[in-house]
């Protein structure tokens, strides 16, 4: 699967595809805090920094995307990725599709 | 309404369940051309969220001295301020540091209070900058040639003792325009059109009262020094000048004048080829010769051809001056003193030595 970046405007696809990069290691380290949060070894002052660096840079990116008008494309390149992922993880999890579709 | 649940995978999802889990990685990987290895490769790789290399041990000390330095970082977001003193107006904006060996535009945040103009760093937090109103002697716009090739309007304010300050800005005039109310109201005034000390490049403080620098430029200098009892040649970059009373050289890394000659010492001046170091290319180079005592010495200089036939026609009127005005020399046979001119030319009039070259 190709991923789709608008040629007409290649500084909005590029700038789509960097801030859907962007947005994915946010969602990762998000995760992550989650589970250091869960952990309990954060002190409540500790918990309250990372809450709101996290909440900060939420507003930083959506304000890029709004400024740039690549709401949308960021959105495409996200779901192009998602389905990529998808359908790696769907053939390797299921070898038996392998040989179906080397029948066809 | 009911709630659903996709069942596709995402990239997130994916990358969640890695940092979750965790992955170990150890490689041995020679790389061989022709059979010959060439390059080793030993990987060891550990990727995880903090919270499972915690689990397993791995990184626990780091993970709470980081923390530590983290919690005792007090974050200051602006300057600490003065009783009674509150900001107009704040913008990110550089400021032209010099000192010693470090010249850069630093940057941080320009405060406009109503007492001082601050410029504020936040991580790690200091006031680089900060000038009270009372030191303001004149601002005004200026268009300077940035590194990066545009030209761009710079705030310049000139303070007490004739310094100046160079600040940036997106919008400078609007900061010029802020800055100037804060003054007003204080009830300051600016001098208007004073004429701003244009900052040269060096000429140091070298300089002596009534001294005038008559020509200059960048310029190597041929240094010689004694090491293990040898005469060692290095070539250093700096600054010529000629005054009107010597010639001078500054050493631009230690800011000081390694080399003068009264301009009266003056023998001689030519540009010649000569060799750079041990390397067997010859570089034109401008030589001149001088008095030191009764022993003639000779300098070696060096820049790009054009500057070196400029200096050699500006040193060179410099000597012919000389030798017009004490141009007598004595025959190097019977030590009748007469012009040197006279003497290469005609020979000598009492014991009728002629020069090689006219011979």
């Amino acid at each position: 699967m190709a991923i789709d970046i608008n040629e007409d405007n290649l500084k909005h696809g590029l700038l789509g595809l960097i801030m859907a990069l962007v947005e994915i290691i946010r969602d990762s380290l998000k995760h992550q805090a989650r589970e250091r949060m869960k952990s309990g070894i954060l002190a409540d002052k500790e918990m309250e920094r990372l809450g709101r660096a996290l909440m900060e840079l939420d507003i930083a990116i959506e304000e890029i995307k709004e400024e740039q008008g690549i709401t949308e494309s960021v959105k495409g390149v996200r779901d192009g990725l998602d389905e990529i992922v998808d359908s790696v993880v769907d053939r390797l999890l299921n070898p038996e599709r392998w040989a179906e579709e080397a029948d066809q | 309404m009911e709630p659903t649940r996709s069942s596709q995978a995402t990239l997130n999802d994916l990358l969640d369940r890695i940092l979750d889990k965790g992955i170990l990685l150890n490689t041995d990987l020679i790389i061989s051309v022709a059979g010959i290895p060439l390059l080793g490769v030993n990987l060891k790789l550990a990727l995880a969220g903090m919270e499972t290399m915690l689990e397993y041990g791995i990184m626990q000390d780091w993970d709470e001295a980081q923390r530590a330095v983290a919690m005792k970082e007090t974050e200051i977001d602006r300057p600490a301020l003065g009783k009674d003193e509150y900001i107009i107006f704040s913008v990110f904006g550089t400021h032209w540091y010099s000192k010693g060996i470090y010249n850069s535009w630093r940057a941080g945040t320009l405060y406009i209070t109503n007492k001082r103009l601050i410029q504020f760093r936040k991580m790690p937090s200091e006031v680089l900058f900060e000038v009270y109103y009372e030191e303001i002697k004149a601002m005004a716009l200026r268009e300077r040639d940035h590194f990066t090739g545009s030209r761009r309007k710079e705030l310049h304010l000139l303070l007490r003792e004739d310094d100046v300050a160079q600040l940036h800005t997106k919008d400078s005039e609007a900061l010029r325009k802020v800055l100037e109310d804060a003054i007003k109201a204080k009830g300051l005034s600016l001098a208007e059109n004073l004429a701003f000390p244009d900052k040269k490049e060096v000429p140091g403080d070298f300089l002596e009262q009534e001294e005038e620098v008559h020509h200059s430029g960048q310029m190597w200098h041929q240094v010689s020094f004694l090491a293990d009892g040898n005469t060692r040649y290095q070539w250093k970059p700096g600054h010529l000048y000629l005054t009107n009373k010597r010639l001078c050289w500054w050493y631009d890394f230690e800011r000081k004048l390694l080399l003068e000659i009264p301009s009266e010492k003056l023998q001689h001046v030519t540009v010649q080829n000569v060799q750079f170091g041990s390397a067997p290319v010859e570089e034109k180079s401008l030589i001149v010769l001088y008095k030191e005592g009764k022993e003639n010495k000779v300098v070696c200089f060096s820049f790009n051809e054009a500057s070196l036939r400029e200096w050699e026609k500006v040193i060179g009127e410099l000597t012919k001056e000389h030798e017009a005005g004490r141009g007598m020399e004595t025959c190097p046979r019977c030590g009748r003193k007469a012009t040197r001119a006279d003497l290469l030319v005609n020979g000598c009039s009492r014991c009728g030595w002629v020069s090689h070259r006219i011979q």
